[in-house]
Order: C-alpha cells, then sequence, then structure tokens
C-alpha cells in the first residue's frame, strides 16, 4: 500500500518506538475503514454475480422445469448462443440503434448547444424545458409516443392526414418502420443531455482563442470548424461515451413501444435476454447471453474509458 | 446566419421536447371517447376522473409510495457508502497511486456493465432468500448503483481539493473520518446534492430490476404504468394520467435542481 508509505511520520527520537507504531497500525486501520460501507454495498452482490453466474453459465437452468437447475452442460450454452440467430439479429438491432441513435443526438445536440450558446429571449426558461424529455421515465416516453404513433387514434397520423400524407400509418407494426420509430424515441430523450453537457462545456471555453480567430477574420462557420469543435472534442469524446454505454443497455422504450416485435426487429439485445430469461424462464442460457454482452462491452470500451476519464494504471506498479 | 432565423431553429428543438409532454397531459384531462378519437379533439373541458381512477384503481397511489421509498433510501445508503471511499481514493491514497487508480476503474467499469448480466443471479439468490416480491431487494440493488454513482461524482468534486487541508487537520489530531465529515464534506456540498439528484432520477426511472424483482403491490411506477398497457389498453385518458402521475414527481424535481445536475452527468467530466 503506498499510501501508508506516504503519510508515515518520521519516528521521532524521544518516543518508544512501540508507540509510534501502535499509532501507524491505528492510522492504517482508520484509512482502511473508509472502504468499509462501500465493501458492504458492493462485494455480497459481486460474490452473488461470480458465483450464481458461474453456476447459471455451465447448467441449463430453466423456471418451469424442475430439476433443470441441476443439469450441467458445461459449454453448451456458449455454443447454442453462437449458433443463435436471433442473438445475431438483436446485436444488429443494438448496434443499429446505437449508432444512429447516438450520431443524431450528438448531431442535432451539438449543434443546438451551439445555437443556444448566445444571446436568446427566454435562455432560462428553454434550457429548462429541454431537460423535461431527458428526466422523463423511459416507460412513460415509451408508452406516450407508442400512443402517438397509434394507426387509428394517434396524433401523428392526425398530423399526417391533416397534410395529406395518410392516416393510417402502422408505424409500430411495420418491421421496416418500427426500429426507426424506436430511434426516434431514444433521440427524442436523449439529446437534451447532449445539449446541457455540451453547452457547460461551451461556457468554461476560454475566450482568448475565439478573440485571437476573429481578429484573424475567422467567423461564423469557419470559427465553430477550427476553433470551437477542435476545444470541445475532450467533452464530445466524453458525451459519446456516457451516451454508447446508455444507450447499449436499452431496454425500457422498447419494452413499452414494441416489445422487440414485430418479430425480432427491434429486439434489442436487453430485450432479448429478458425475453429468455423472463418469458420462456431459460435462465441459465439467458445468463450466458448476459456474460457475452458485458465481456463484448468491458472490451469495447475498456481502453476508451479509462483514458477519457484521466485514469491511467502506471505500467510500472503492476 | 441571422440570429431570428437561430433563435428560430431552437424555438423549434424546444417545440419538439415540449409538444409531445403537452399532448400526454391534455389527453389524461380528455374524456376516455375524446382521448381515443381518431380525429383530435382540440376543445374540451378539463375532466381528473382518470387520475382518480389510476390513483385507486390502478395502485399508482402504492406504487408511488414503493418508487419514493426505493430511491430514496437508496441514494441515501449510495452517499453514505460512496463518500468515504471517494474521499480514500482522491485525499488518503495518491491519486496515481495503482490502489486509488483501480477502485476509480473498477467503478467505472462496474457501471458500463448491462444489468442484463447480474439481472438472473440476483433474481435467482433473491427468490431463495425472500427479497423478490417485496422493495427491499430492489432497495438492495439500486443501493449499489447509487454507490458506484456516488464514488464517480465525489471523485470529480474531490479531485481537486487540495490535500493541504486534510493534512491541517490531522494535525489537529483530527481522525480521518471527521475530517472527512468536518473539513471535506462542508467543501463538497455541490457534490452531495449532485449525487442525490442524480441517484434519485436514476432509481425512479429504473425499469428492468424493479420489473423483475418486485411484483403485485410492491411494484414500482414504471412497472405498474408498463402493466397499465396491458390492462387498460384501450382506455386512454387513464393511461396517460398514470404516465403524468409516474413522471411529474421526478420532472418536477428536476427542473428545480437543475443546476446541480450538469457537472455530475458527466462525472465531473464537464466543469
Amino acid at each position: 500500500m503506498p499510501a501508508a508509505t506516504a503519510s508515515k511520520a518520521p519516528p521521532a527520537q524521544h518516543q518508544p518506538t512501540s508507540r509510534t507504531g501502535r499509532r501507524n497500525a491505528r492510522a492504517r486501520l482508520a484509512r482502511a475503514s473508509l472502504l468499509v460501507p462501500a465493501a458492504v454495498v458492493a462485494l455480497p452482490l459481486l460474490v452473488i454475480i461470480l458465483i450464481q453466474g458461474f453456476r447459471l453459465v455451465t447448467h441449463a437452468e430453466n423456471l418451469i422445469q424442475p430439476g433443470s437447475e441441476n443439469l450441467w452442460v458445461g459449454l453448451g450454452n456458449f455454443r447454442r448462443a453462437f449458433t443463435d440467430p436471433t442473438l445475431l439479429s438483436s446485436i444488429r438491432v443494438t448496434v443499429i440503434y446505437t449508432v444512429a441513435g447516438v450520431a443524431l443526438e450528438m448531431i442535432i445536440g451539438v449543434g443546438i448547444a451551439l445555437l443556444l450558446n448566445g444571446r436568446i429571449p427566454g435562455k432560462g426558461v428553454l434550457r429548462a424545458l429541454i431537460l423535461i424529455p431527458m428526466v422523463l421515465t423511459p416507460v412513460v416516453a415509451g408508452l406516450m409516443w407508442r400512443l402517438l404513433l397509434d394507426p387509428t387514434s394517434g396524433f401523428i397520423n392526425y398530423l399526417l392526414g391533416a397534410v395529406g400524407l395518410g392516416s393510417d400509418h402502422a408505424f409500430l407494426a411495420d418491421p421496416h418502420t418500427a426500429l426507426p420509430a424506436v430511434i426516434l424515441v431514444e433521440v427524442w430523450q436523449n439529446t437534451p443531455f447532449v445539449v446541457i453537457i455540451v453547452l457547460a462545456g461551451l461556457e468554461s471555453l476560454d475566450p482568448a482563442p475565439f478573440e485571437a480567430a476573429q481578429l484573424d477574420g475567422a467567423s461564423g462557420w469557419r470559427l465553430i470548424r477550427h476553433v470551437t469543435l477542435p476545444m470541445l472534442a475532450p467533452v464530445l469524446s466524453i458525451v459519446v461515451m456516457l451516451r454508447v454505454i446508455d444507450s447499449v443497455k436499452t431496454f425500457a422504450i422498447i419494452n413499452a413501444m414494441t416489445q422487440g416485435g414485430p418479430g425480432t426487429s427491434t429486439l434489442a439485445i436487453s430485450n432479448y435476454v429478458y425475453r429468455v430469461g423472463f418469458q420462456t424462464f431459460d435462465i441459465g442460457y439467458s445468463t450466458t447471453l448476459g456474460f457475452l454482452v458485458s465481456l463484448a462491452m468491458l472490451v469495447l470500451l475498456f481502453p476508451t474509458a479509462t483514458r477519457l476519464m484521466g485514469l491511467r494504471i502506471r505500467k510500472g506498479r503492476r | 446566419m441571422k440570429r431570428s432565423v437561430k433563435n428560430a431553429v431552437v424555438y423549434l428543438f424546444v417545440l419538439w421536447c415540449v409538444a409531445p409532454i403537452l399532448w400526454l397531459i391534455s389527453t389524461s384531462l380528455k374524456s376516455d371517447v375524446d382521448a381515443f378519437s381518431p380525429q383530435y379533439v382540440w376543445f374540451f373541458t378539463p375532466d381528473f376522473s382518470s387520475y382518480r381512477e389510476a390513483w385507486v384503481d390502478g395502485a399508482m397511489g402504492s406504487a408511488m409510495v414503493n418508487s419514493a421509498t426505493v430511491a430514496v433510501v437508496s441514494s441515501v445508503l449510495g452517499i453514505v457508502a460512496g463518500l468515504p471511499l471517494a474521499y480514500l481514493i482522491t485525499q488518503v491514497w495518491p491519486q496515481q497511486s495503482a490502489g486509488a487508480a483501480r477502485l476509480a476503474l473498477a467503478t467505472l467499469l462496474l457501471t458500463t456493465v448491462p444489468p442484463v448480466l447480474s439481472l438472473t443471479p440476483f433474481y435467482r439468490t433473491f427468490f431463495h432468500v425472500g427479497l423478490t416480491g417485496n422493495v427491499v431487494g430492489l432497495t438492495i440493488v439500486h443501493t449499489f448503483y447509487a454507490t458506484l454513482l456516488a464514488v464517480l461524482i465525489f471523485r470529480s468534486f474531490l479531485v481537486n481539493f487540495p490535500l493541504e487541508i486534510r493534512e491541517a487537520a490531522l494535525l489537529d489530531g483530527l481522525g480521518e473520518w471527521a475530517t472527512l465529515f468536518r473539513t471535506v464534506l462542508p467543501n463538497a456540498w455541490g457534490g452531495l446534492f449532485a449525487t442525490f439528484v442524480l441517484a434519485l432520477i436514476q432509481s425512479w426511472n429504473e425499469f428492468l430490476y424493479a420489473l423483475v424483482l418486485t411484483s403485485g403491490g410492491t411494484q414500482t411506477a414504471p412497472v405498474t404504468i408498463a402493466g397499465f398497457l396491458s390492462f387498460f389498453g384501450t382506455n386512454w385518458a387513464r393511461l396517460t394520467a398514470a404516465g403524468v402521475i409516474g413522471a411529474l414527481p421526478i420532472v418536477v424535481f428536476a427542473i428545480l435542481v437543475r443546476k446541480h445536475m450538469a457537472r455530475g452527468l458527466s462525472f465531473g467530466g464537464v466543469k
């Protein structure tokens, strides 16, 4: 423990060493005790994940088949996963959902933040209002848009009918429009997050480079392209990372809007794992799927996450 | 671009954010027939009966109590568990030490793991020890996530806090815990508030664990609302009233305390 040596006082000459030693031991104990509350919360759950996770992954346990909890299958669940077409399609849905969703959120969000970052009447109220989608309960957002997109009584079809574009589109029942529709809700709900963080980033930028660039005659788009965006890069990468992490976990919006249907056209990975685990009760296999997804996320995000959060484990200390 | 065009774009965006909510509220105030009408009904007399039905018949009342209990308890416990750890890895241990960096990294990585990994292990264990079908198991899980959030947010608030203040307090004979509560915490109220706000929102809106770990009268608001879809599928007035009830407290709360949110939202990535 490097910290213990760092703050250790040099032993005073006139004190018996045993007393200093005891005091150091007490200080070390006090420092270690700071870990206890978090450990009490986290360790039992981490142990459960490890022990139960291993058990579930290696057994073909099904909640409605008595005795199946003792059915050892070894790597059978993994073999099943690698030949599972629904897993492949749910990975595809999640990737499209995340890439399209986060890209749109970034483009719209950064654009709006740049426009909001100036004098505009009612700025305070506007900033409060755009917060609403972001903190709205995702289940309620999904439910609301499901009703808005309803083929017979939905407001969207009413609007489309009013401008002569037809008034009975069953957006969520059509495999071609269902995924764009849930992505629309993802974008509606989370673009404000991008706006708020980017706006905070813009407001904390040093004004000096802008003044210099303006003196040099840069303005408008060129100023944004060559000064603002490069200076914002660290903020933008953190926002992208947080949005990707969150969007890969998506469950509530899709569950409320389509439950993964029609067919598997909007079945994202979390919705698939939930379906396997708690609708067909195949919890051994469902845990295996959860494990594979988590592993993929860690491998993909580990390098980016550590760098962006300014965390570096020094090689020499390993 | 002209200033007026820019402003118009911003106003359009805000309208796009708010219009669906206005539709939700207006539909909840209509009669069943008007709410479900294919022709949008623009003018109507507000009718609050759907709210009473959702609250009483639809059990939104008890769901709100469950949600509030889980959210408040898990947020407070998360702060209690997360603050000392954040203090340890920013103030006590040098930030670049292997121990501090590893704990910070572990916390960050645990937040990136999708909940579907732990869903079945938790369910299986909690079921065997009687922690499903009540709010206790759910509170434990939400406390775990609140703790992760607290560590990350407090870390971002304490990482630039001068180390001399702690050293002076220790020289004055204060212990680590007394130093934390008497000298560091009073300078980190912003972090405390940001953590509380975000943990509360996170818990209130959480759906997947709540769906699996609670049932019947112990369901939280999002689970009860999702259940409405199958029970009152075409009763749009009641459905939207339940949605408004379930979302309103947390939306109002977030708007009131929004100044404390922005920095916590990015775990200190944006000052």
